[in-house]
């Protein structure tokens, strides 16, 4: 069952002097319990890419279904809330709460998806478990390393029990042991419970994790590599 | 959690906070202990003046606000005075016949202001006793007349010497009388210094043939606040064909102007005050927006409304608001309250003098509610315009600019 399916994507900026085309006719369909990795140099639109598969940004021509539901033209508010419970996101920077602890980052989605106080509680307690950090649920995430604090990242992401989890440059800014945790993580959720991940990255240790490599430049798909 | 993040939020960069909340809190200090004197000072100005001589009512002739003649004066009832004194929140009640004669001392004549009083009544508002300077306090029975020390000085009279009258009386009757001078009063007031004879009641109505007449009642207050209640009250009593209740307002427009420009005066303070601390509130909001324009990306990006955003954003700003505000009433609570008991009172020897007068000269702080209910609105009105910029970024807000922005 395809989870993302786009066809003939297209995004060009016009707010420069001269349009910039950061994607040219993208044709890509993920299926459920894909480990995807979205490869290319930078500036070939990957982060474009993901922000239109995650509805973040409207594509100029084309169309997005997720979960079987076109959201190429959707208004904002149902985009919200479509996202929250559709897609998980996983960012470069981590971006976790400051001012809450990694427990209650981990809540905060399932509070906004109007879940029960016992079901938040459980369900943050087992994914940060699942994570290795339990330990530090009731810290702050600026009291966690880089890593760590990515691994509450996925698991807040987690939480909302998405479709699937969208990931830009999940290791760029951890070190190589951590990088090897949490990607060792990501694939075993991807293993033991079928979750769908999107990345995007340039780092090899990812890409040589991924079971699904797809390869941008200039805006376009210029292979697409499935391993075993 | 919606509410502990806004809490914990506010707590995220403490020294701003902190410079914000003591701002609020100093506008609030500042602007309450303005408001507080001015109202106090608005109250001791309606005290003194309605003490030095009309009260805070009058039962007149309907004519006699605008000429003051005695053929305007008005019959009245013996249970009149008993009925006005038995309102609720009446301190005194005072007849009264006003009107001028000629006075003359061996070859001085001067035009004075006739008051004729019962002196024990009026002893309730202008508490003629205490302005005695010399002799003795004439009484209801009394056949002579206590003069003004300005006018004694004029007409270079002393006590037991005799003072001519001459007047026109009630309807062009001749009034024209002897009178002992037997005590010399200190008028505050220069021009009452300068005119004023006071003779006991009967005795004015027998010089200007007024019998069982008066030009007005002055009733006293306990509060001057109460003045709608006792008007009603006092209403009754009255017959609207020849006689009405005259407030000190009527009685004394120059006063209302006076109370206006103070009034006025301390609310344009009060404006650039809360428009400094404006600017501090909205600098503390600009540069909060700017921080979390990325964080208010991710939150938008991964599924947080923006209208609950909105409100999480909103919420920080009126609690910190709120805190400045109570922090602000808690201190000029304690400050007004203790300046209330104890108002600040000018050197001895000036507040010698100012007993002398029967008057009030200390600064006299209010502790009226309305004061600390309006600061509360202000500065929660003042944080509610100004929490329109971040609401309107978030409004606004484009996650993946946002985030792009921030990385």
């Amino acid at each position: 069952m395809s989870v993302i399916k786009a066809e003939n994507i297209t995004k060009t900026y016009k707010e420069t002097a001269v349009p910039v085309h950061a994607l040219n006719g993208i044709n890509l369909e993920v299926q459920e319990g894909e480990f995807t990795a979205i490869v290319g140099p930078s500036g070939c639109g990957k982060t474009t890419l993901l922000n239109i598969l995650g509805g973040l940004d409207h594509p100029s021509t084309g169309t997005v279904e997720v979960a079987g539901t076109n959201i190429t033209d959707m208004k904002d508010s149902k985009l919200i809330d479509f996202r929250l419970q559709t897609i998980g996101f996983v960012f470069q920077a981590y971006n976790l709460i400051p001012v809450l602890t990694n427990k209650e980052n981990v809540e905060f989605i399932m509070l906004l998806q109007k879940r029960s106080k016992a079901e938040r509680d459980k369900r943050a307690m087992e994914l940060l478990e699942q994570m290795g950090i339990a330990d530090k649920a009731n810290q702050r995430p600026s009291e966690l390393s880089g890593g760590q604090q990515q691994r509450v990242a996925v698991a807040r992401a987690l939480a909302s029990k998405p479709k699937f989890i969208l990931a830009d440059e999940p290791t760029a800014n951890l070190d190589s042991v951590s990088t090897a945790n949490l990607l060792d993580m990501m694939a075993r959720m991807n293993q033991e419970q079928n979750a769908t991940f999107v990345f995007s990255t340039h780092d090899q240790r990812v890409i040589d994790k991924a079971k699904r490599i797809v390869t941008l430049e200039d805006g376009k798909i210029v292979s697409d590599e499935t391993r075993n | 959690m919606i509410l502990i993040m806004a809490w914990r939020n506010i707590w995220r960069n403490r020294r701003r906070s902190f410079i914000t909340l003591s701002s609020i809190a100093f506008a609030v200090i500042f602007s309450t202990l303005m408001m507080s004197v001015q109202r106090g000072s608005l109250d001791q100005l309606i005290d003194n003046s309605v003490k030095f001589y009309t009260g805070h009512l009058q039962v007149q002739n309907p004519e006699f606000i605008d000429e003051k003649s005695i053929n305007n004066s008005f019959s009245y009832g013996s249970d009149l005075l008993p009925n006005l004194e038995g309102i609720k929140g009446v301190q005194a009640v005072s007849p009264r016949i006003e009107s001028f004669a000629l006075a003359s001392y061996e070859n001085v004549s001067k035009a004075t202001m006739v008051l004729g009083v019962e002196p024990e009544k009026e002893d309730g508002i202008m508490v003629l006793t205490k302005k005695l300077v010399k002799g003795k306090m004439i009484t209801s029975d009394s056949k002579g007349v206590v003069i003004a020390a300005g006018l004694a000085d004029y007409l270079k009279i002393n006590v037991n010497d005799t003072l001519v009258l001459i007047s026109q009386g009630y309807h062009g009757a001749n009034a024209a009388g002897l009178f002992v001078i037997e005590g010399i009063l200190k008028f505050p007031n220069p021009m009452q210094n300068k005119q004023m004879i006071c003779m006991p009641l009967q005795q004015a109505q027998w010089f200007y043939d007024l019998k069982n007449k008066l030009t007005s009642v002055a009733i006293l207050l306990k509060d001057y606040k109460d003045m709608p209640a006792v008007e009603e009250a006092a209403s009754k009593f009255i017959d609207p064909k020849t006689e009405r209740l005259v407030t000190w307002q009527e009685m004394t427009p120059e006063l209302i102007q006076t109370a206006n420009m103070k009034f006025a005066s301390a609310r344009v303070m009060i404006l650039i005050l809360y428009a400094v601390i404006g600017f501090g509130m909205f600098g503390t909001f600009l540069m909060m927006t700017a921080e979390r324009k990325r964080e208010f990306g991710i939150m938008l990006a991964i599924g947080m409304k923006r209208r609950l955003l909105q409100t999480v954003v909103f919420s920080e700003i009126v609690m910190l608001s709120a805190l400045g505000v109570l922090a602000g009433l808690a201190v000029s609570g304690v400050l007004l309250t203790y300046f209330h008991f104890n108002p600040i009172g000018l050197a001895s020897s000036q507040k010698t003098i100012a007993e002398a007068y029967g008057m009030e000269f200390a600064i006299r702080f209010s502790l009226d509610q309305s004061i600390f209910i309006f600061q509360a609105l202000a500065v929660f009105i003042l944080a509610t315009a100004l929490s329109f910029y971040p609401l309107n970024k978030i409004r606004k807000n484009d996650p993946v600019v946002a985030i792009r922005e921030g990385q």
